[in-house]
């Protein structure tokens, strides 16, 4: 055999040993409302169009960024990273003190939510309100009073999906404040996760009072009796309070007059404006994959998005998945095969409780919901 | 070898056009990979990371400056070798171990007794764009001179 044969029959097995074990069989579904605008960078997902999304303007014209730089910080709230990124002249009069001003309210804006909306804070106003008893009425704030009302339009408009008060399901399965390395044992009883469901499905009754600046919830009257115990219903509203302190974040964003930077809360709800270059890049990262690679990348300009997925939080018992997100016709982790979804463009807080709920109704019900409801946004959901 | 087979080595050229060919094509190769390679390299190394906890910085290394430590990673927490460093950071409901490769520069968590353990499955940090986080154990890990003017985002 000549060296040109040798060296073409190496190339040969090099090749496909590359190919080999770079290669993957298995293909995942990537069905969008996006007609274009987006790169699918890996091979494994195949597209399908849904149909329905008017595009909007979103870019505007790009301020002058002459002497910009970027300055940032991460904090740590509601269990997750709160990373700012702002660019802007940082060498003029005043502006070192103008950021430093932000960053104290920054802070203390996303500080306020967690101290409302948490359920581990002893006094948070979701904390009071799970402790009432059944038919209770319970003071809570302003901040507690909007994402509760937001949380019930987004109940209503998926018909449930998005259901907050699947709590005690969420605490069963080894997440939220019941956070546990999960055995076979461990899982919860098909009996005990049907009361708990059951409790949840009473989220509807749910009542909000204004009283000029004063506000109130009034807890549903509905009890289960479970594991000797008598349950109220309770909630918890982590799949959508990130969304709301982007919302809040966006205003602080406004105010200060910054256009140029980003917020992205928990990488699970963000706020993107504008990059120094022009639009950022945005890339889903594959739920599937432990690299983080992305699957998809699509251009980001001046919106707010939110993103669930299976991969978040999740563990494997007997093959099986349980992920922290929770259907509301089970009651048990999500197994509708939707691994994640996001939503891009209206309120951060919608959008974060959207994702939920579409995770939870499997893809023909999603398809549907996307086609009918959300032709002002860009979706993304991946099916397994 | 065979009188006939020598004479056929002598007659034979030193190079033929194939493989001339093939080995300009190998040259060129190479030659493109490492461009590609060093030229979309971060112009500014990773110069060591920082650890937080529930949002505090627990521990730090500098390639250059060497270890800080807290009450929460103190020096017994901290194994060397020759290559880096095995810290092993006690959270309020476990345990994070993380590896800091010195000669590579690049690091990342080896162990975890959290659920899913997406934590262990980050790619290492090896430039000052990437971050791994635990979201069960509230940990985080990011570069020393973390960049926040990456355009590209990942969710």
């Amino acid at each position: 055999m000549n060296l040109l044969k040798k060296t073409v029959l190496f190339l040969a097995v090099v090749c496909a040993a590359v190919c080999a074990a770079g290669c993957n069989n298995k293909t995942y579904g990537l069905y969008t409302n996006m007609q274009d605008g987006f790169k699918v960078v890996d091979g494994s997902f195949k597209t399908e169009l849904i149909e329905g999304y008017t595009p909007t303007e979103r870019g505007g014209e790009a301020p002058d960024c002459a002497g910009y730089t970027t300055h940032g910080r991460t904090y740590f709230s509601m269990y997750t990273d709160a990373t700012v990124a702002i660019s802007a002249n940082f060498e003029a009069e005043g502006a070192q003190d103008r950021f430093n001003s932000f960053l104290a309210e920054f802070k203390t804006t996303i500080d306020d939510i967690d101290k409302s909306l948490s359920t581990s804070v002893v006094n948070s106003d979701v904390s009071r309100f799970n402790a009432a008893a059944a038919g209770e009425k319970v003071q809570i704030s302003k901040t507690a009073y909007e994402v509760i009302s937001e949380a019930k339009r987004i109940y209503e408009v998926t018909e449930g999906y998005y259901n907050p008060a699947l709590y005690y399901n969420v605490l069963a399965y080894g997440f939220g404040d019941n956070h546990r390395v999960m055995t076979k044992e461990d899982l919860p009883a098909d009996e005990l996760v049907a009361k708990y469901t059951d409790l949840s499905s009473h989220f509807g009754e749910l009542q909000l009072i204004r009283d000029g600046e004063t506000h109130y919830a009034v807890k549903p009257e509905y009890t289960v009796e479970a594991a000797g115990e008598t349950l109220t219903l309770h909630i918890d509203l982590s799949g959508i309070g990130k969304g709301y302190a982007v919302d809040k974040v966006e205003k602080l964003f406004n105010d200060y007059g910054y256009e140029f930077g980003y917020f992205s809360f928990g990488s699970s709800s963000m706020l993107v404006k504008r990059h120094l270059g022009g639009a950022y890049k945005l890339g889903l990262s594959n739920p599937r994959s432990s690299s983080r690679k992305p699957y998809v990348e699509t251009e980001i300009l001046n919106e707010k998005l939110s993103t669930s997925g299976d991969n978040e939080q999740f563990y494997t018992i007997e093959g099986v998945r349980y992920c922290h997100v929770i259907d509301p016709t089970t009651g048990k982790p999500v197994q509708t095969g939707i691994m994640s979804v996001t939503v891009i463009g209206g309120s951060a807080a919608e959008d974060d409780a959207l994702t939920t709920a579409i995770m939870a109704m499997g893809k023909e019900k999603a398809i549907s919901f996307v086609k009918e409801k959300l032709n002002d946004r860009r979706v993304i959901f991946t099916v397994e | 070898m065979s009188l006939k087979k020598v004479e056929q080595v002598k007659a034979d050229k030193g190079f033929k056009i194939w493989d001339l060919i093939i080995y300009g094509v190998i040259a060129v190769t190479v030659a493109v990979l490492f461009i590609v390679i060093f030229a979309t390299k971060d112009e500014s190394p990773l110069t060591g990371v920082r650890v937080f906890v529930e949002g505090q910085a627990v521990f730090e290394y500098g390639f250059d400056g060497g270890a800080v430590y807290s009450d929460t990673v103190t020096a017994e927490n901290v194994k060397e070798d020759d290559n880096g460093l095995t810290v092993t950071v006690n959270v309020a409901d476990g345990v994070n171990v993380i590896y800091i490769n010195k000669s590579a520069k690049t690091v990342k968590v080896t162990e975890a007794d959290c659920n899913g353990k997406q934590c262990v499955y980050f790619p290492a940090i090896d430039d000052n764009n990437k971050i791994i986080y635990c979201n069960t154990h509230r940990l985080r890990i990011e570069p020393l001179s973390r960049n926040y003017d990456d355009p590209n985002l990942i969710m």
